[in-house]
């Protein structure tokens, strides 16, 4: 009789340990896996805007474009040779802000920068020229990049160590 | 004797009940925080998906210079009107017939003197908010041809 006591009283409590385990185990498991979705989705959702702004600022570059290339086509109905359109090209694009031409015996390079977001910013160099033909171009893409829009200063190239301030 | 022993089969079942009725309110809400990671990982899959599938006609409108006719040779399973366009995906984002699809993109275009725009907005059928939108603009450039046709109409370049 004794022993059947003892065996009796170590039943009561074990089920509410299991239990208590099982909870904390599925629990944790819910709780991260959660985490884990959550956290996806906003990298997502951060990929998505990051998108967006790119194409934002394509959008922005690609008006600049449209005023540079109208001003181009203006300047060549009111010239009447290579040398006078080249010439013409630094006034007739001065109205145009941030943009930098560079004017040298080869070549006619505008550049310009449109901002995408706190660190990045797109870069678009085109070459200018007078066309020849029927359906050539004012201009010729060069470069339509992303590029770093932080200086030197900003960044942080410090490195802590041991035993420094 | 008897009991006492009564008393302690008493309280291990109702240990058990009570444990069983507790692990019952964890498994109801386990299942609801499971459920919403479900959702919350679907919505995550839908996004990521409907970024690429938006890039991708993103690309072919400024690579073709805002040639609607040319985005069209390439989601030949498309509906496409002239001014508007809906491409058409499955559950796993590829293109399929409008009979198949689950997704879809659908673009306004625009044109506005030299500027061409498009307007895309992705979304599932079977709802009208859209997952992911672009507004997408391209210059068309201009050339000599450009030049004789804006001296005939008069200075406005068509």
């Amino acid at each position: 009789m004794k022993k059947r006591h003892a065996h009796t009283f170590s039943t009561i409590g074990f089920s509410s340990i299991l239990i208590i385990f099982m909870s904390v185990a599925i629990l944790t498991f819910s709780v991260l896996s959660m985490m884990t979705a959550s956290a996806d989705y906003r990298l997502s959702k951060k990929v998505a805007e990051k998108t967006s702004d790119y194409y934002l600022a394509s959008n922005e570059a690609e008006i600049i474009l449209q005023e540079i290339d109208s001003a181009l086509l203006t300047l060549y109905q009111n010239t009447s040779s290579n040398t006078e359109f080249v010439s013409g090209i630094e006034t007739a694009l001065s109205d145009i802000p941030n943009l930098t031409i560079t004017l040298n015996e080869t070549a006619c390079i505008a550049e310009y920068y449109v901002t995408i977001n706190d660190i990045q910013s797109l870069y678009v160099k085109c070459t200018l020229h007078y066309p020849t033909t029927q359906t050539q171009r004012f201009y010729t893409l060069q470069e339509w990049k992303t590029v770093g829009s932080f200086s030197e200063e900003d960044t942080d190239q410090s490195l802590n160590v041991l035993g420094s301030e | 004797m008897q009991k006492y022993h009564h008393t302690r089969s008493s309280i291990l079942l109702l240990e058990i009940m009570i444990n069983i009725l507790f692990f019952s309110f964890l498994v109801i809400f386990c299942l609801y925080v499971f459920q919403r990671t479900k959702n919350t990982n679907l919505e995550t899959k839908e996004l990521n998906e409907a970024v690429i599938c938006v890039s991708n006609i993103a690309e072919f409108f400024y690579g073709s210079d805002g040639d609607s006719a040319f985005l069209y040779e390439n989601y030949p399973d498309a509906t496409y009107t002239g001014a508007t366009m809906t491409i058409y995906y499955d559950e796993d984002f590829d293109t399929v017939t409008a009979s198949e699809a689950y997704y879809e993109a659908d673009i306004n275009f625009t044109t506005d003197e030299s500027l061409s725009s498009a307007d895309i907005a992705f979304h599932a059928l079977n709802s009208d908010t859209n997952i992911y939108t672009l507004s997408l603009t391209v210059h068309l450039p201009f050339t000599i041809e450009t030049s004789f046709t804006q001296e005939e109409t008069g200075g406005t370049v068509e």
